[in-house]
């Protein structure tokens, strides 16, 4: 399955939006497999199908930046999708795989991250000219309508939900994501502030992400070496991380270890 | 045949966006009780940008009795709001007024108002000899009344271009607008372009934009009326989106853009609400709801009219020929654009303008200052767009690349321990040596042993000012949670002999 998904559109090749359509919908495991090769049909063919089934019309998948494309078998992060992020590096991984999207003329907003180091989006790659963030209140029915109001005008969202929201109101997110065609990444945000004054912003940052969302993608991200620092000389210099993707829409997991500022210097040239 | 300037009254704020930060307001709501005050003498009043009014005098003028009148009545009207606003508790803030034929000699008339504290007022037909001798500096004071240079053109920040083009012409030794007027029209274009033509007609007197020559196109004033009052201030904005969309695409297929533009609202009961708009650089559509959320709030406000709205209109009175703007096929608005300013301004309407915040560059060592959060009613997020992000310059003495992900700022509080092998804290001498090694981080609850630490980094900020100096030592800390495997990195500042968590890297 995989093989035959690259085949049709070999990776860093710009896919026809005939064939993107085709993909998520072999992908999806909507369109029959037969053997190893999927059945082609025409583009006619498989808008009809979406179309009798009721599904939204499928928009090209949001780019990522080439060093992440073999994570993602699509070519890009499919729309419609939740990706749930976790691991140590979460954020600065879900900023990295926003960063191309930006670029290419999406908006991003990142949701209940009160304290994020604009440096670090940009270090990824992130075009602040369309970064936004929110701070919705907490109570869960209330920051559900807010992000959902955001999903409406957003392609992306970075989120790291509240400790209060309920998985009923995760899933009618979800749903709105699913019917916007945009990208959620929910993530786990590793805590947080000691004293006693900020414990609410400890809760509120707390790791509840992969609780309350069904992630069709999980991400996974570990950093596993930092070099340049010492004892007592040099800096940070370096830092890899190992990225695993899974999932239910990603059956066999896909694994890399990549080195985020080696992103950066990507999208730099 | 040179055409003739109207002959306008410019009231300016210079510092007004400082003056409303230190009243605790937003700047659009401080400055309506004076677009108020205003208002009730002079009917029809431009509102540019806060801080800024400009009308035209002819009407006001003949019915006070002369432009000196007027003026000193507007001055007087002023005062008096002031006053009233606040009793002598925050400083006043200066204002000028001018009246001269033409937008940039009245605005740089009301420059001079300022040092005077009294109203200036040229002599009909005198602006040429004031320009004569003025400065081209000039430009730069006067941008927001005679609006940006390229209307339109990405990179172009209103006063930074303004600038550039200043310095072009001191260094072709044009220091005043008399220079530039000895130059011919051509010239001044081959050198500066569209804007050439445009500096042309300024050094001469005359206003920016000449009246328009092309026939308007046939159906530009478009309204709605509501079969039942509306009472939702968002419904009556979201028919305003549409109505605006359609006008300015309109206007853009005739190759037009809007400078001037009559917002009507009108409510069940016959209660109305005019205001005259003018942008230099053409209206959009996200711009013109934004002006009418600004006019209905007021209303609301103020007015308090007792029902619902029953009618919009927006009518173009000032059209220009669209040059470089080009709005829906190069560059600027696009569709995604749209939607996110839309979706944004919902959700400042559900929860405040603060729940949504645009980073902003600002510069600085300290990361959690690189970037400030602007309320997202204080940006306007399509010139963002349009001319590309500021891209961050490195800062001496800032933290080297990667950055940190989680940033917090001073007022965070979050205190922490960093302490030596034998259970000491840490502290650091005046010449920025360390008392022991780090070994262990108390977070909370949680302790972390040090695998790896860099620095200390000295800051020293503001040595200069007593008040203001900050000393402080900056420690780049690799740690792993005590039982588990887990490796984390952070940046601790120790400041007034407290550590406190600065930054992670997560």
């Amino acid at each position: 399955m995989e093989e035959a998904v690259t085949q049709l559109a070999p990776i860093g090749s710009s896919p026809s939006l005939a064939d993107t359509q085709n993909r998520s919908l072999f992908t999806q495991g909507l369109l029959p497999v037969v053997g190893r090769t999927p059945v082609r049909y025409g583009v006619g063919v498989a808008t009809d199908l979406r179309s009798r089934l009721g599904m939204p019309t499928v928009r090209a998948p949001l780019p990522v930046a080439p060093s992440l494309l073999s994570l993602f078998a699509d070519g890009g992060v499919v729309r419609g999708r939740t990706v749930v992020c976790t691991g140590d590096a979460a954020l600065s991984v879900a900023l990295a795989v926003s960063a191309a999207a930006t670029r290419a003329g999406s908006w991003l907003a990142v949701v209940g991250v009160p304290h994020l180091g604009v440096g670090a989006a940009v270090e990824a790659g992130v075009a602040i000219e369309r970064l936004v963030l929110a701070q919705p209140p907490m109570a869960s029915r209330e920051w559900a309508t807010t992000v959902a109001a955001l999903v409406e005008g957003f392609d992306v969202l970075i989120v790291a939900p509240p400790v209060s929201l309920t998985e009923h109101d995760a899933r009618r997110l979800q749903s709105r994501i699913v019917a916007r065609q945009s990208v959620l990444l929910a993530v786990n945000v590793p805590g947080a502030l000691p004293t006693s004054r900020t414990s609410s912003d400890a809760s509120r940052m707390g790791g509840n992400a992969s609780r309350v969302f069904a992630g069709d993608l999980d991400v996974h991200a570990d950093t596993v070496s930092w070099s340049g620092i010492e004892r007592g000389g040099s800096h940070i210099t370096q830092r890899l991380v190992h990225v695993r993707v899974g999932g239910r829409r990603c059956p066999v997991p896909r694994e890399a270890t990549l080195d985020l500022s080696c992103v950066t210097n990507q999208h730099a040239s | 045949m040179r055409d003739q300037p109207t002959r306008v009254v410019v009231v300016q704020f210079p510092h007004w966006s400082s003056y409303a930060d230190a009243v605790g307001c937003s700047a659009r709501s401080a400055f309506e009780p004076i677009v108020r005050a205003v208002v009730a003498h002079v009917p029809l009043v431009e509102v540019t940008a806060p801080g800024i009014i400009v009308f035209a005098t002819r009407g006001p003028s003949r019915y006070v009795g002369g432009d000196d009148a007027l003026a000193a009545l507007v001055h007087a009207a002023i005062r008096q709001q002031l006053g009233a606003a606040n009793d002598a508790s925050a400083a006043q803030p200066h204002f000028g007024i001018g009246i001269a034929d033409g937008r940039l000699t009245a605005a740089i008339a009301a420059q001079h108002s300022l040092h005077t504290g009294a109203p200036h007022v040229v002599a009909p037909g005198a602006s040429h000899n004031v320009l004569v001798d003025t400065p081209v500096h000039a430009l730069v004071q006067c941008v927001e009344v005679i609006g940006a240079v390229g209307a339109g053109v990405p990179g172009a920040d209103d006063v930074a271009s303004y600038r550039e083009v200043v310095s072009l012409l001191q260094r072709l030794g044009l220091y005043r607008f008399g220079d530039v007027a000895t130059l011919s029209e051509a010239d001044l274009i081959a050198r500066l372009g569209a804007f050439g033509r445009d500096l042309f007609r300024l050094a001469h007197g005359m206003d920016r934009h000449p009246p328009l020559a092309v026939a308007p196109p046939p159906d530009r004033v478009c309204s709605q009326q509501f079969d039942a009052p509306v009472e939702s201030r968002d419904a009556v904005l979201a028919t305003v989106d549409q109505l605006a969309t359609g006008v300015v695409e309109h206007l853009v297929a005739h190759g037009l853009a809007v400078v001037r533009l009559h917002v009507l609202l009108e409510s069940d009961h016959g209660e109305r609400s005019e205001r005259m708009w003018y942008r230099a650089d053409g209206w959009s559509a996200s711009a013109i709801v934004e002006s009418v959320r600004w006019q209905l709030d007021a209303w609301i406000q103020h007015d308090a009219p007792t029902s619902g709205v029953v009618g919009v209109r927006l009518s173009p009175e000032q059209m220009v020929v669209d040059a470089g703007r080009q709005a829906s096929l190069w560059g600027g608005e696009r569709d995604g654009d749209r939607h996110a300013q839309r979706a944004i301004r919902r959700v400042a309407d559900m929860h405040g303008a603060e729940s949504v915040t645009i980073p902003t560059w600002r510069g600085g060592r300290d990361p959690a200052r690189w970037f400030e959060f602007v309320r997202s009613d204080a940006v306007d997020l399509e010139h963002r767009v349009a001319r590309d992000a500021a891209v961050p310059v490195t800062w001496r003495g800032s933290l080297p690349s990667p950055a940190p992900s989680l940033v917090f700022d001073v007022a965070s509080d979050a205190h922490i321990d960093v302490c030596g092998a034998d259970g000491q804290r840490v502290s650091v001498t005046s010449r920025h040596a360390m008392s022991d090694d780090p070994a262990v981080v108390r977070i909370g609850a949680t302790t972390y042993d040090v695998l790896a630490w860099a620095g200390p980094w000295p800051v020293e900020e503001r040595w200069w000012d007593a008040r203001r100096a900050r000393r402080a030592v900056r420690l780049q800390l690799l740690l792993r949670e005590r039982g588990t495997e887990q490796t984390r990195a952070m940046i601790a500042v120790l400041e007034h002999r407290v550590w406190r968590l600065a930054a992670w890297y997560a």
